[in-house]
């Protein structure tokens, strides 16, 4: 394990009387890509917008590379990337303007820096072409290099797959794998979809109505997540009573059923025997939202 | 910091907005210059336009018949002038204008005499009057009439001054004493009409002699008269009409002795000196426009976030771009400056630009010479409290309500509201109005020894009150963006 790059403890947010967080707590560590999950309204932003000082903190602290955001804020602020909502990009500029003036506000980014981020994020071709003739894609690829452009130990991005195609997705999955080897940089990724980032992340955290549900390793969540069966039967009763397995009553006439592959023919026979008239069996995997609420123990996510 | 004002300069100078305006002061500026040059050529009317409509009038009455005869001699004089006038081709020749001034009388007892059945001697008298001064008028010489009036003027001088000897009450001699002044004004003028060889016409030089004249009684008028019966605000505004009238006949005097034309407001020059009244309405247009957008716009489209997750402080930022307003203003006026000089001397010619700049010092009482440069350096010193308030309000309205539409329309009418303002408590003699900015705002009204629009302001004060509302608008401005929620966008 790195070094802590992110801790916020005990984040809570109101607005008048509305507590839009009640208590978040996560902690980010060199080289960890944590997926923060949760719906839409959950609070994902308004946690972001505390951890980067854009909004004021009702109680608990947020540190970044040890320094308290609050009190140290520039000296915090060092050494973030981060994308909110959607590319913040002066669309009358061309990208490399963009770029630009961003380096401008770092001494440290000079204009071979500038180059080798356009390269990393392919934008080389179109980058000295104004922003409004950029696609959604080549506008989200820009705002992570100017996220990228004065190598922050922290890249916070919010949805950064938020309208994009699958083939955006997969780009921009692609492209922030690439940063998280090369530059070894802890990543930050809001989304409300698990899926769409779940081979990205080594970590997830799922949130709330404001609460952290729990933070926990990628690779449990995924353990979790086996392969079930679905059984379409005349009478999925009669079947719960004949197999000896886990089993889970969708419909009348079908059933999940929890068996290992090599277990399917033996359980095929057995029903067989008992009269059970099988129309179809198929294979069915566990959402990775689904493992990790059963892991948790916790409830459906919307 | 300087790193964020050149930022700040980068995205204002690649905004389309800017360059338009700045074309459409240009366009303003070429059609000013051709304006103020056509206007040049002088003040004339159609006269043919005058005799076809005096005798359509004269057509429609019937001497016998009307009522009023005085109306139709008048008519019929006024034809008969233009028709003399005609002769000589259009109204502006030297020949109108003295038609104009000594024929009228002439041609209107002729007509009188003519109608009115006066004898036959007195008839033949006006008569050979008037061919006499026709005849005069053939000779083609003006100096001629110039040469008559003066004559006029030294036997009056003579009968008044031994007049003067004759008499021995005080009100009496102090009455001559003011006549023989304005004989002596008057003399003046003549002669600097031979002297200088002014012909007869409407060019700058003959208004700057009439000018001088009026001027001059204005201020005899004002130093014989006794104020101390007027109410304290009509005693100022008498006092402001004395200033501007010195001012004026030292000017008229200097521009006439010299052969300059300094105070002739149309030349190229004067454009340039004055462009703070020219040109104003733009200046504060385009300054306004990058003040009340600076902060909004950022806020508008988002891109606020992106500046806020720098290292640097909240208030750097709002100082950053506050500076560049006040950059961008000072590039705004020199550029006007610029074009004025540029198109002016193109349309007018340069070489209104090698006269001295003169000014009038109330507190020497004479005419100071000065360099352009620095002429107009102190006349942006002085107008910048103007635009640098408005600047402000606008930066300050931009940046609580984050909205550049409401930003800009207070500013502007705030801006246009202000001489109502001033209007309106000079009609009402508010004296609290000298805590208000707008009659302190401009400091160029204390130069020179001016008196300032209102009484009792001194330059020290205005500065004062300038700094309060400045502070007054600056320090919510602060406030409000130090603990501003950057809310979803």
């Amino acid at each position: 394990m790195g070094e802590l790059v992110l801790k916020c403890q005990d984040l809570h947010k109101k607005f008048g009387k509305k507590e839009i967080l009640k208590g978040v707590s996560l902690e980010l560590y060199q080289s960890d890509i944590l997926g923060f999950i949760g719906p839409n309204g959950a609070g994902k932003t308004t946690t972001i917008k505390l951890i980067l000082g854009l909004q004021s903190i009702t109680s608990g602290v947020v540190s970044i590379n040890g320094y308290d955001i609050e009190k140290q804020f520039t000296k915090a602020i060092e050494k973030v990337g981060a994308i909110i909502e959607n590319p913040d990009l002066y669309m009358y500029l061309t990208g490399f303007e963009n770029l630009k003036l961003v380096a401008n506000m770092y001494p440290e980014v000079d204009r071979t820096r500038i180059m080798e981020v356009v390269k990393l994020v392919r934008l080389d071709n179109r980058i000295n072409d104004k922003v409004s003739k950029y696609s959604l894609g080549m506008r989200q690829r820009l705002g992570v290099a100017q996220a990228i452009l004065h190598k922050p130990k922290l890249l916070i991005l919010d949805e950064p797959t938020n309208g994009l195609d699958p083939e955006g997705i997969k780009e921009m999955r692609d492209l922030l794998r690439e940063l998280a080897q090369k530059e070894n940089m802890a990543i930050f990724i809001s989304s409300h979809n698990l899926a769409e980032i779940e081979t990205l992340c080594n970590k997830v955290c799922i949130i709330q109505n404001g609460n952290v549900i729990e933070t926990t390793d990628m690779q449990k969540v995924k353990e979790t997540a086996q392969i079930h069966y679905q059984f379409v039967v005349d009478n999925a009763e009669k079947l719960k009573e004949v197999l000896s397995y886990p089993t889970e009553i969708k419909q009348k006439t079908e059933a999940i059923v929890d068996i290992k592959k090599e277990q399917v023919p033996e359980a095929v026979k057995e029903l067989v025997k008992n009269d059970i008239k099988i129309y179809g069996i198929y294979e069915e995997h566990m959402s990775l939202e689904d493992a990790f609420l059963k892991k948790t123990g916790g409830n459906t996510i919307d | 910091m300087i790193n964020l004002i050149r930022n700040e300069l980068t995205k204002i100078s690649k905004k389309k907005s800017i360059y338009i305006t700045l074309l459409i002061t240009l366009a303003f500026i070429i059609l000013a210059n051709f304006i103020y040059q056509m206007s040049n050529d002088g003040y004339s009317y159609d006269v043919s336009q005058e005799i076809k409509f005096y005798e359509e009038q004269l057509k429609g009455i019937d001497l016998k018949t009307t009522p009023d005869k005085e109306m139709y001699l008048s008519y019929e004089t006024q034809l008969r002038m233009n028709k003399l006038i005609q002769k000589y081709g259009d109204s502006g020749t030297w020949q109108a204008k003295i038609i104009n001034e000594q024929g009228y009388e002439l041609i209107e007892q002729l007509v009188h005499c003519e109608y009115m059945g006066a004898s036959q001697a007195e008839l033949e008298q006006v008569k050979a009057k008037y061919e006499d001064f026709v005849a005069k008028l053939g000779l083609g010489d003006w100096k001629y009439f110039t040469e008559e009036k003066l004559k006029n003027v030294e036997a009056s001088l003579e009968e008044q001054t031994k007049l003067k000897q004759t008499v021995t009450s005080q009100e009496q001699i102090k009455e001559l004493e003011y006549q023989i002044a304005e004989l002596e004004d008057t003399k003046q003028v003549i002669n600097w009409r031979l002297e200088k060889d002014i012909c007869y016409g409407y060019d700058y030089y003959n208004q700057c002699l009439s000018m001088y004249q009026m001027s001059k009684s204005d201020i005899r008028s004002y130093e014989n008269s006794n104020q101390t019966q007027l109410s304290e605000k009509e005693q100022y505004e008498n006092k402001q009409s004395y200033y501007k009238n010195l001012e004026r006949a030292a000017i008229c005097q200097y521009d006439i002795e010299h052969g300059t034309k300094i105070g002739d407001g149309s030349t190229a020059k004067s454009i340039l000196l004055n462009i703070f009244s020219e040109c104003e309405i733009f200046i504060i247009i385009m300054a306004v426009m990058i003040a009340g957008t600076i902060v909004s716009e950022e806020f508008n489209k988002g891109t606020v976030k992106l500046l806020l997750i720098k290292p640097y402080k909240r208030r750097t930022i709002l100082t950053a771009k506050f500076i560049t307003c006040i950059i961008m203003l000072m590039i705004v006026i020199l550029s006007v400056m610029l074009m004025q000089f540029v198109v002016g001397g193109m349309i007018q010619g340069f070489d209104s630009f090698g006269e001295p700049t003169i000014v009038y010092d109330h507190t020497t009482n004479q005419l100071q010479e000065m360099g352009i440069i620095k002429y107009l350096a102190m006349q942006t010193l002085g107008k910048l409290p103007i635009y640098v308030l408005l600047v402000t309000l606008a930066f300050s309205l931009s940046t609580i309500f984050t909205n550049s539409a409401l930003a800009i329309a207070i500013t502007l009418l705030g801006s246009m509201g202000a001489s109502l303002v001033n209007a309106f408590a000079q009609a009402f003699n508010l004296w609290w109005i000298k805590f208000f900015v707008t009659p302190n705002w401009d400091l160029t009204q204390y130069f020179f020894g001016g008196l300032p629009e209102f009484q009792g302001l001194t330059i020290g004060f205005s500065i004062a009150i300038i700094i309060i509302y400045m502070v007054a608008m600056l320090v919510p401005t602060y406030i409000t963006f130090q603990k501003k929620n950057i809310k979803n966008i």
